[in-house]
């Protein structure tokens, strides 16, 4: 028995897509967790919230849920779409809720004997989330820009559309100047001689 | 034609609002890659800084001649190799000595705090090692203690030795603070 998989380009972006936000936003926070589990508290210590750290990973996993399903829900909402751009806004700003989550771990106090090394890395999240709102920024402009030219987008897109199932269709040679007709035409517009559809 | 030149022309026909957003997301995401870059940089430079940390590295030098203390003096040499790109900033070492005997009067073993120093080891740049003394005077010994060892100690026990070092500094533009403690280092005496 054979299965036949047939994808489309955008299929394979939001297929992908979609596993790139699990692996990032679900599996490796969920290695992370048990990994830190295993080392506390004798080894490892997150200085500050080392009681809330089951809450705060419960919250970063329905962070990252609700991520896996906005990245895979993205694509069935037209480009440049009203929907398609309250839905990428949504998604930065749980994305920068995540980073404000993860940054917890960034607060590290590690013993093993005699020896113990803290670490503080608030400073490099905070570099992320200073990067992760000029997303947001840029997000709600497009917002605001595809509620402003939402007339423009729409026949953008069409035109596009249009394009590209002008571009799929095979043209007929004209048997007389060899000019190249589209199939539904009965005659050719410039030696009117009648074209004959092989196909 | 080329591929350059056909994006250039399908940009040009956009519209101006259409033309920022897309300048704006090439440029947020140049930035946002080049800084996750960055950190991911960093952390794996990190955990090379932590095993280039040598301190002491070597032999620890202490005159202990309570007598001339001018002469009084304690010498330990670190090694610090910077292997990443980034700048180590602000190391500041703080180092203590304790010395362990035993009492002759009674037998009791006592672990006192002979000496007890802070000080800045400056820089150390990015691909560059810094090798040095950290030194300590009289006026860093604690005198009393250091009195009531000379005067007690029972010269045919093991008199014992141990550093506590507390290493302190900054990495990554000043972004990541890091601090390095280790106790009870023996110094065989």
């Amino acid at each position: 028995m054979k299965i036949s998989l047939k994808l489309r380009k955008n299929e394979i972006i939001q297929i992908s897509l979609t596993i790139l936000t699990f692996i990032l936003t679900l599996l490796l926070p969920i290695i992370g967790y048990f990994q830190f589990k295993m080392a506390m508290p004798n080894e490892i210590y997150l200085s500050d919230f080392q009681e809330n750290y089951d809450i705060v990973f419960i919250g970063t996993i329905i962070i990252g849920i609700l991520l896996t399903g906005f990245r895979y829900y993205l694509y069935y909402f037209p480009q440049y779409s009203l929907r398609r751009g309250i839905i990428n806004l949504l998604n930065s700003v749980l994305i920068m809720i995540f980073l404000i989550f993860t940054s917890q771990i960034g607060n590290l106090d590690i013993t093993i004997e005699n020896s113990s090394l803290y670490l503080n890395l608030t400073g490099v999240f905070l570099l992320l989330i200073v990067i992760w709102s000029l997303f947001i920024f840029k997000n709600i402009y497009d917002l605001v820009d595809f509620k402003l030219n939402q007339n423009y987008y729409k026949t953008f897109v069409r035109e596009r559309k249009f394009r590209k199932k002008i571009k799929s269709r095979p043209l007929i040679k004209c048997p007389q100047c060899k000019y190249m007709c589209r199939p539904e035409w009965k005659k050719c517009p410039i030696c009117n001689a009648k074209i004959t559809n092989m196909n | 034609m080329s591929i350059f030149k056909k994006q250039f022309l399908k940009f040009k026909a956009l519209k101006t609002s259409r033309k920022i957003s897309i300048i704006l997301s090439i440029g947020i995401l140049l930035g946002a890659q080049i800084t996750s870059l960055l950190c991911l940089v960093c952390i794996l430079n990190l955990s090379q800084l932590f095993s280039n940390i040598h301190i002491p590295a070597g032999y620890v030098y202490m005159d202990l001649d309570i007598f001339t203390p001018e002469n009084m003096t304690v010498e330990i040499p670190y090694y610090i190799k910077n292997s990443g790109i980034y700048d180590l900033d602000e190391i500041e070492l703080e180092i203590k000595i304790n010395i362990n005997y035993i009492n002759k009067s009674d037998q009791v073993n006592i672990t006192s705090l002979i000496f007890s120093k802070i000080g800045s080891i400056g820089r150390c740049r990015a691909l560059y090692s810094i090798y040095g003394q950290f030194k300590g005077d009289f006026t860093n010994f604690n005198i009393p203690s250091l009195v009531d060892f000379l005067n007690y100690f029972d010269e045919t026990k093991l008199v014992l030795y141990f550093l506590d070092l507390r290493l302190r500094a900054k990495y990554f533009f000043n972004l990541v603070d890091f601090k390095i403690i280790e106790n009870n280092i023996n110094l065989y005496g």
